[in-house]
């Protein structure tokens, strides 16, 4: 990747290999992967469970470091940036979305979308009015003081959505985010995944088996043993 | 982040309570041992204070009050008197006896007044105003035997009527009683003996140097400054018993210590797919840190907010029933505890910290 170049891949990946142990127990999870995505599209990853589909987000997001190979995201080099500069990047560059929603349980839904920000140093009132406008726009403006025990799995996902999207990030990557929900609430959260692709320009990158999302992808991966093929759109 | 760490103690009520009831016991224990501490020195000091003398003269090889022999005969007050720079000399004759109480044995240190010099320290019912066959007991002998002003007890075969209840007697082991000198005489078998010379000096003469004096020119006697004497007997005892209640202060500090590390550690390994996500979101390792040490500080100040107020009960209860527990509550103990809580909440958030260090926000994406 050229720095110098005018409208740079927010994501691009070279020859990335990621090996799991050592020896003849060694396992390649991600075995040569080349990815580029320029920033505004929705790029869907597919493939069968152990296949390394998570494992490429996790590298994509900077939570692992490629056994061999770059990683670059949002013009940073991922390779060369320290643990303390990787959860910085984390929080300000990367959006996640998880198939078990993975909310604090104790903290309301406002409380669960305010945590991006006060890691980030936000105001306490100034991350509570913010958090309160996501969770509005993504219609949970009655559950802004329930926890997340006492919402259903759409209004989760959605919670963990606004979670997300609260430090603005350019890349969102999710992890089967339809995997827990029933069809209606799967629809929504795909719904609003491709509005922020459309209306935001920001990346979603999203591993999933959910067919209904290679209608609104425009980018189709496959990924099977660690290697990453792109397949052309239906 | 500091309400996550709040809220996520509190989740479990009735284990947070269960740990603050461990914490705030550990506090308890270590503001008792405190009290006992230093009401032991302040209650075994009170009437050695209270004398009225600069010097104290006894047998050579003489120590203290209570574990050293020492008799001297009684016509050296007249010696001592004349000698220069003395003001004044009272003989003391005091001695642990086992007194009849309701045909029950007690035991009680009995001084020989002369004078107000060696009296007890503040009368609290009663009188002062001693004669042959009366004696002045102390407060907590008082209580604990129930005995008050009137009622009578037996030494050596012979009755002495309570004239009065005195304070600052109690040595927790046993407690001052004051009779006449004479009636102390004829108590011990001591005619013409005293145990000790109590000399104050005249205003001009300093003390360090009328005690050189005394010693050079009487090889059978030993003298010491009244802080000297008072230290003395406060020592041999002190040496002794009181490292004993450090320990248990010690151990009460580490038992405080290993609730707070095992309350925290239990919620971090039950919220490790929360501090993963965490991790994963963009937290920093310091940022989960000083959540886990913000958890075990409420932990910790809980307890001590709690153990506070309660020791002072625990304590007014504990004299209520036994009367002779030396206890006394400070404020400056409450204080020192509160550091000894801070203290021991950061080392017990090193249990946390460190699983926390563990925790692999990959988890973040398992179910």
């Amino acid at each position: 990747m050229n720095e110098s170049s005018p409208a740079p891949d927010i994501v691009h990946l070279q020859t990335v290999t990621k090996i799991y142990g050592s020896g003849e127990t060694a396992v390649r999870a991600v075995d040569g992967a080349n990815l580029s995505v320029p920033a505004g599209e929705l790029v869907l990853i597919l493939g069968p469970s152990g296949a390394g589909k998570t494992t490429l987000l996790s590298l994509i997001g900077g939570l692992l470091q490629p056994t061999t190979g770059t990683v670059r995201v949002a013009g940073r080099d991922l390779g060369q940036l320290s643990s303390a500069a990787l959860a910085d990047f984390r929080l300000r560059q990367i959006g996640f979305v998880f198939q078990f929603f993975q909310l604090f349980a104790a903290l309301t839904a406002c409380e669960n979308v305010e945590v991006p920000m006060r890691l980030a140093g936000s105001s306490a009132q100034g991350a509570r009015q913010q958090a309160e406008q996501l969770l509005i726009r993504f219609g949970l403006a009655k559950r802004l003081g329930h926890r997340p025990q006492d919402l259903s799995g759409g209004e989760k996902q959605r919670v963990a959505l606004a979670r997300a999207l609260a430090l603005h990030p350019p890349v969102i990557i999710a992890d089967e985010p339809t995997g827990s929900l029933d069809s209606r609430n799967g629809e929504e959260v795909i719904r609003l995944l491709q509005q922020l692709v459309n209306d935001e320009q920001r990346t979603v990158l999203v591993a999933s088996h959910d067919q209904r999302i290679t209608q609104v992808a425009t980018q189709l991966m496959y990924c099977e043993d660690g290697h990453l093929i792109e397949l052309p759109r239906p | 982040m500091f309400l996550l760490a709040r809220k996520n103690l509190l989740v479990h009520r009735s284990r947070f309570l269960l740990a603050m009831s461990g914490i705030s016991s550990a506090v308890i224990l270590v503001l008792l041992l405190m009290g006992l501490y230093d009401g032991w020195r302040e209650h075994m000091s009170a009437y050695l204070n209270h004398v009225n003398t600069d010097v104290w003269i006894g047998q050579k090889g003489a120590y203290d009050l209570f574990q050293t022999v020492s008799f001297l005969p009684a016509e050296g007050e007249e010696l001592l008197r004349e000698a220069d720079g003395v003001k004044k000399v009272v003989p003391f004759v005091g001695r642990l006896i086992t007194v009849e109480i309701r045909r029950q044995k007690r035991h009680s240190f009995i001084v020989g007044v002369a004078d107000a010099d060696s009296g007890p320290v503040e009368i609290v019912h009663g009188s002062a105003a001693l004669h042959d066959g009366e004696i002045v007991i102390d407060e907590v002998f008082a209580r604990k035997e129930r005995l008050t002003v009137g009622d009578s007890l037996i030494a050596k075969d012979k009755p002495l009527r309570i004239i009065g209840v005195a304070r600052g007697g109690n040595c927790f082991l046993y407690q001052y009683g004051f009779v006449t000198l004479a009636q102390a005489r004829q108590l011990f078998s001591m005619d013409g003996l005293v145990n000790y010379f109590l000399v104050q000096l005249a205003s001009d003469v300093s003390v360090a140097e009328a005690v050189a004096q005394i010693e050079e020119i009487s090889p059978l006697v030993s003298a010491f400054s009244k802080a000297q004497f008072t230290a003395n007997t406060l020592s041999l005892t002190g040496d002794n018993f009181l490292p004993i209640l450090r320990v248990l202060e010690v151990i009460g500090l580490l038992v405080g210590t290993i609730v707070i590390g095992l309350t925290v550690s239990t919620l971090t390994v039950e919220r490790s797919a929360e501090y993963g996500v965490l991790k994963a979101v963009g937290a920093p390792n310091r940022t989960l840190y000083w959540t886990a040490i913000q958890q075990a500080l409420i932990c910790g100040l809980g307890g001590w907010l709690i153990g506070v107020p309660a020791s002072w009960g625990v304590m007014a209860a504990a004299q209520y029933f036994v009367p002779q527990f030396p206890a006394v509550t400070y404020s400056h103990h409450a204080l020192w505890m509160l550091g000894g809580t801070i203290v021991m909440s950061l080392l017990a958030a090193a249990f946390p910290i460190r699983r926390i260090a563990g925790i692999d926000p990959l988890l973040a994406f398992k179910g």
